[in-house]
């Protein structure tokens, strides 16, 4: 490990991975500020029905639950998207020093 | 005396030794599958095409839950094959717990049908464009989260043409 710096691999492993990170935080935070819009006009709409008449209060409670599904799903899937991030984080971290260390140790130590 | 600066500076020092010392990419989530987001399209046409029959079928005997019992006999099937095959898959758990909600929110959907046919009278015991909107927009939105989900499974880079 002669040629290695831990500290400079440290430094490179975590340039790649906020430049990874960073990305699609961007993306998730627009996408679930777009789908809070939507759920947000549906649930005004239930209640202009049920004040209305057009529904009941039953109605309204299930009407009601399917948002919470759809708001659930879209949490879920930018949790998903959060976990996918941290993955192509470390592999782009990994991936940054892939040459260097492979090189140092005249070993293909990272695939 | 050791700051702060330097603590953190060693510790990621060791997280990104003890990743090299595994020697391979790391998988945090099932890969992208093909046919999970061909079963959800799917999915999506026949409550696409629901939607419609029943704006068409408003003041009709069809509108009626008791005429559509096919439809939701069909979806709850293709939404259990779908949560099977999504099971299949490791790694895959955030798919399943999706897969969940939707069929969830087809119960309500139906829950609703058969209320409305139980309960009032004449054209009220349909669902009209208006009063369903929310229902199927909602559903809509949820399959579309499921499928971007699936679609971020790919690990196109941000950014970039995918």
């Amino acid at each position: 490990m002669a040629d290695l710096d831990v500290g400079d691999l440290a430094s490179q492993v975590a340039g790649a991975m906020i430049g990874q990170l960073a990305a699609y935080g961007s993306d998730a935070e627009s996408y679930a500020k777009a789908e809070a819009q939507k759920i947000a006009i549906s649930i005004a709409h239930i209640g202009e029905l049920l004040a209305s008449g057009a529904i009941d209060e039953y109605e309204a409670k299930l009407k009601f639950d399917i948002q919470r599904n759809a708001t659930r799903t879209m949490l879920t899937t930018v949790e998903g998207i959060g976990i996918i991030a941290a993955e192509q984080a470390i592999n782009a971290g990994l991936n940054a020093i892939k040459g260097l260390v492979n090189g140092a140790l005249k070993f293909a130590l990272l695939p | 005396m050791t700051s702060p600066q330097f603590l953190h500076r060693q510790y990621s020092a060791l997280f990104a030794m003890s990743i090299l010392l595994s020697g391979c990419a790391v998988t945090l989530m099932a890969p992208y599958d093909t046919k999970t987001e061909d079963m959800l399209t799917a999915i999506q046409s026949e409550f696409s095409a629901e939607r419609q029959t029943l704006i068409y079928a408003y003041g009709t005997p069809d509108c009626l839950y008791s005429h559509q019992t096919a439809f939701y006999k069909k979806a709850h099937a293709d939404i259990a094959d779908l949560r099977v095959h999504a099971s299949a898959l490791a790694k895959n758990e955030l798919t399943i717990r999706e897969i969940g909600l939707l069929d969830q929110s087809l119960s309500d959907l139906e829950a609703i049908h058969k209320h409305r046919e139980a309960i009032k009278t004449g054209n009220d015991q349909c669902m009209s464009a208006d009063t369903m909107k929310d229902d199927f927009d909602g559903i809509e939105g949820t399959i579309g989260d499921i499928l971007k989900l699936e679609v971020a499974k790919k690990r196109v880079t941000p950014g970039k043409d995918q």
